[in-house]
Order: structure tokens, then sequence, then C-alpha cells
């Protein structure tokens, strides 16, 4: 069995009456790449504080290498951390800045220097060793972070929303640039996030979270394919949503009653089918046959490799379909039939969770 | 637009003169000879008042009397205002605004009704006459002009910069000296910058607990005026005014100036 680098066990923390963290337990194995995932206030960045040391939770133990730091102070925790503002030390040139954790913990000179270069190109910034921070753009200051968090070979890596201060051109960029960095070194990740994308492209495990809880642990790939409910479901980008209702296995739409063919479920009662716009197909009002769903189209727009249609039901729902250039396309105002395959449904309880 | 631009220049002009006709007087006053009446310019230019204020004063004990007592002042005040700005600026303290206010009450009173109470003590613990005394009593000065400077400095410290020190591995001693220092550092020499030359300029509290070891500039300039040498004054004055005029110039250079006015709108 791999060893198990960091643990959380029953993590509580809250503000007052208000309840911050609830009873957060994972495992982090060495050399994993975990990604919380959530909305704003979901608890994900208090939880990262919790493991950095920088907050004090109520309840629950970090266990950091089977040894529990909850009581260890931030400084002795040897963790590396990459913030969202950046926070490089105005009054350090970018290679003190870098070299600055290396000082504090008392490394020779000619091993910091080296230490430093090495992080330095691995980020590509060994030119601009002499600047100051105030003199680089938001990729340049955010990649020194990420050299000063890295070089002292910190036994975890925290990584507090590294791109969301970078313009959209750069994120791409900056998250091959950890991810590549991330592998190479081997190093235990954990990342904080509210970009569904950043977190399924980066992460061996994703933990999705939501009023201070993990509703969902698993790989990006499960997440995914199987969430757990429909508020993950949503929150990775499920377009559509169809409220259903199960009697004995079978799914009616609870719109107009009629049946939804879907892979089998245990449920009963409320429930929600979802399914992704590029896996509804178009298919003239004619047809007929399960999982037709007949529709109005109120809007289509090109937008290059596909079509997105904007589709009104009867019962006045609407649903998003995106096709690829080269089917046949539908105007505005035509009726149509939204085929949803069985194979792409995915049904999950429904929660009324907010998104 | 010429008019504007004229009563612009008009009122800086006269602003600039407002300040400076004053020290222009006390500069003509100690290097000129014979100026009487409604002369506009004395008669004569003389370094004679210099000499003789070098003759019947001992200017150098004055002047290193007068350095000393600031010195001690800036160290005390900081000392004082350092931590207590520190807990305001950092912590949320309960009765804050009276806390500042307090802290600022010193400045908004009468010198000499403080001067007075001030004597009072020192008569009974024995503190007058003593450099360490003097400072003491200037820190009453000092430590509004100082606090608040130092408060708004504080302020406008990233607290996150803080966190990610702890995290990259400093504890709380190293963290003050590699971070919080630095950081701090152009508001802690505009604190001492201001506590040196509210001491070095004070007259009215020195004039109460000074005695014939512990003489400053400003009550010499004062002692002189007494024995009638009005010129020895103005020169005395005019040794008196190099050092704040070296230290604004000097502040200047280091500190932005914005630094020490951002401290007063933090009051």
């Amino acid at each position: 069995m791999t060893h198990v680098r960091l643990a959380l066990e029953h993590i509580g923390k809250s503000w007052g009456r208000l309840s911050a963290l609830t009873d957060i337990s994972l495992q982090v194995r060495r050399g994993m790449f975990l990604s919380l995932l959530g909305p704003s206030g979901c608890g994900k960045t208090t939880l990262l504080r919790v493991i950095a040391g920088t907050l004090a939770p109520d309840g629950g133990r970090v266990v950091v290498d089977n040894v529990d730091v909850t009581r260890v102070p931030t400084y002795r925790r040897n963790m590396g951390m990459v913030f969202q503002s950046f926070a490089l030390f105005p009054h350090l040139s970018v290679a003190a800045n870098v070299a600055f954790p290396l000082q504090v913990r008392g490394l020779p000179r000619p091993e910091q220097s080296e230490r430093v270069a090495e992080a330095l190109r691995m980020v590509h910034l060994d030119t601009l060793a002499e600047r100051f921070p105030r003199e680089l753009s938001g990729g340049q200051q955010q990649r020194v972070g990420l050299a000063r968090a890295i070089v002292y070979r910190p036994t975890i890596l925290l990584l507090d929303e590294p791109l969301s201060n970078l313009d959209a051109s750069l994120r791409e960029e900056m998250r091959l640039e950890i991810s590549q960095i991330t592998r190479q070194l081997g190093i235990t990740a954990v990342y904080v996030t509210h970009d569904q994308r950043e977190a399924l492209a980066l992460s061996d495990a994703i933990a999705v979270m939501n009023h201070g809880r993990i509703v969902q642990f698993g790989t990006p790939e499960e997440i995914y394919r199987l969430p757990a409910d429909d508020f993950v479901a949503h929150f990775v980008g499920y377009a559509n949503a169809i409220a259903v209702r199960i009697v004995d296995g079978c799914a009616r739409i609870e719109a107009d009653g009629s049946v939804l063919t879907t892979p089998h479920v245990s449920l009963t009662g409320a429930a929600t089918a979802f399914i992704h716009a590029s896996a509804v197909v178009l298919e003239p009002a004619i047809s007929n046959g399960p999982n037709r769903l007949p529709c109005t189209v109120s809007d289509a727009a090109f937008m290059g490799d596909h079509v997105e249609y904007l589709l009104r039901q009867e019962a006045g729902t609407q649903l998003k379909a995106r096709a690829p250039v080269g089917t046949p396309t539908f105007a505005r105002g035509t009726k149509v039939a939204a085929f949803l395959p069985e194979d792409k449904l995915i049904v999950v309880p429904r929660t009324g969770a907010d998104i | 637009m010429r008019g504007a631009a004229l009563l612009r220049g008009g009122l800086l002009l006269s602003f600039v003169l407002f300040i400076t006709l004053p020290l222009a007087m006390v500069l003509l006053e100690a290097f000129g000879a014979d100026w009487f009446g409604a002369r506009l310019l004395p008669a004569h230019w003389t370094l004679r008042w210099f000499v003789w204020a070098a003759e019947t004063v001992d200017l150098v004990s004055v002047l290193l009397n007068t350095v000393e007592i600031a010195l001690l002042a800036t160290v005390f005040t900081l000392a004082i205002t350092v931590p207590g700005a520190w807990a305001i600026a950092r912590y949320r303290l309960p009765l804050r605004s009276i806390l500042i206010g307090a802290i600022l009450f010193p400045r908004m009173i009468p010198e000499i009704t403080f001067a007075l109470g001030v004597a009072r003590i020192f008569y009974a613990l024995h503190l007058t006459n003593t450099a360490v005394g003097i400072a003491l009593a200037h820190v009453i000065l000092a430590a509004p002009f100082a606090a608040v400077v130092l408060v708004s400095s504080f302020e406008g410290l990233d607290p996150r910069l803080l966190e990610a020190g702890a995290v990259l591995g400093c504890g709380p001693l190293s963290l003050f000296r590699r971070v919080t220092l630095p950081l701090a550092l152009p508001g802690i020499v505009a604190a001492a910058l201001f506590s040196f030359l509210a001491s070095y300029n004070d007259f009215v509290l020195t004039l109460m607990v000074y005695g014939s070891e512990t003489v400053t500039l400003p009550v010499q300039t004062y002692l002189s005026l007494g024995n009638g040498y009005l010129s020895v004054a103005a020169a005395i004055s005019t040794i008196l005014l190099i050092p704040s005029i070296l230290f604004l110039l000097g502040m200047l250079r280091m500190v932005n100036p914005e630094t020490l006015l951002g401290g007063l709108k933090g009051a």
C-alpha cells in the first residue's frame, strides 16, 4: 500500500454559529495531486489553511507522514504554499524571494544559490533573478511564487487558487507548468479551485466541497462520469437537468409524466437526470421512439467547430444542445425532437443544493 | 486662464513668505550688524554674533546635551509606540477610538499645562536636570506623532505576507526580523525622525525641568535673549536650525512623503 502523506480526520471548524467545515476526513497518498473543488464559501480555502497550520481547527486531527501535526505551528510544518495574491516580498528581489525559505532554514550559501538557480530555471525565470516583484507581470510573479514554494522541497505543496488572478490567456500555460513541475518533482499537492476544468485537468483525485462538507471524493473521471448528486453534476458542467420521479426503477419526467429510459437506478422518489449538451442529438420533429422530447429551437449560435442550440420544451423548461458542424442544422423557431441517448443519461438524487 | 495662474502663483508665494519670512528675519539678525529702525536690510554683514555666542556660551556642550536628550527621547518613544501601535493596528482592540484619542490628547492641550504636572512629578522624583528625565518628558510630545505614523504604517502591512513568511518557515522572531521589520521600516524611520525633532525643538517642557547640566539649544536661545543679546540669540537659533533642515532633507530622500502625510489621515 502506498504511503499516506496527509490524512485529515474529522476536521471541524466554525465561525461562531456558522459552520465552515464539518467532519472532513480524507487521505492523500504520496505524490498525489488532490484538488479541493467547490464554489466560493464552500470551505475549501479554510481547509487549506487548516492543513497549512495558519488556522487551527475546532476538532479533528491533521496527520502528516503518520505524525499528528494539528498543534504544530505553521513554520515547523515544512509546507509549500502558492498564494492567489502571489504574496511575494516586495522588498526582496526575485532571487532573494526564492532564497528566503532556504535562508530561514540556514542552508549554506553555495547550496542556496544552486537551488535558487535550479528553481528559477524550472519556471523559466532564470534571466529575471535580479528584478523586483513590482517589475514583473502577474504570470511572472506567480512563477516566482511557485519557485519559492518548491525550492525547499516541502512535504506538501498547497496551492490556493493560483490561477485566478491571472489573465485567461495565461491560465492554461501556467496550469500546464504547475502540472509538469509537480509531476517532475513527484510532489504531493493540494490544490484549491472553483474551476472544474482546472481540477479535472490537474488532479489525481478531486474532493468536491459544498457548505463545508466533502460531497464527493474520487478521480476526475469518476467525478465527471458519475457525479454523486445534482450539486456535483451541475458543478462539473452538466448543462441539462431534468426533474424526474422514480417509481420501481422507472423514471418519469415530472413535467409531463412521460417515461425516460435511463441506465439502471436504485433510487426511488425525486431525482434529477443530467445530460451534457454535446450528448443531446437533434432530430426532425417527426421522429419518434423513446427519450425524444418535442422542442422548439429558440436560439442557434454558430461557434466555429460546433453549433449551440437553446431549446424550449412544451412544458416550458429549457435544454441546451451542442451539435458538431456538418450535422443538419435547425433554424430558430423550428420544431425538433431532442433525443437523449439512454447511455448518456445519469440519474442522481435531488438534494436541492444551491449551485 | 492667466488670471487664475497669477492667483495661484500669488497664493503660493504668500504661503511660502508666511512660513519663511520669520526665518529670514532670524537669519538677517544672526548675520547682520547695525540693523536699526526702518532699514530693510542690515547695514553690514558679520559673523560676530556667532563668535560672541561661542565665547559666552559653551555651545558644544549645549549641542551635545540637546542631541543626547533627543536621541534618548527617540529611543524611549519608539520603545513605547512601536508595540503600542502594533497592537492598535493589528488587533481588534476594544475602545480603539478612545485609545487613539488618549494618545493624541497631549498634543491637544497647552504644553505648559502638561509641563506643570511633569515638573511637579520630576521635583518629587529628583528627575530634573537629568538627560534621562528630560527625554522622558519629551516622550509625551513625541509619542502622539510617532504613534499616528506607526499605526498607519503597520495597518498598511499585508497580513498575507506575514502568513507567507510563516508558511515558508519563519518563527515569530524570524518573521519579525525578516518580513515585518523591513516592511515597516519606512514608517519606523519616519516616527524616529519626528520623535527626534519633537525633542530637539522643544522649549516649554524643557524649561520646566532643565538645570545647569542640561541646557538645550532652545533653552539657551531663550537665556541669551534674556541677557539682552538678540543677535546672539539669533545666532544660536540659526545653529539650532541646521539639524532640522538636514533631517528634513534626509527624510525626504529616505521616506516617501506620502508615508508621513498618510499618518495624519489615520488620526
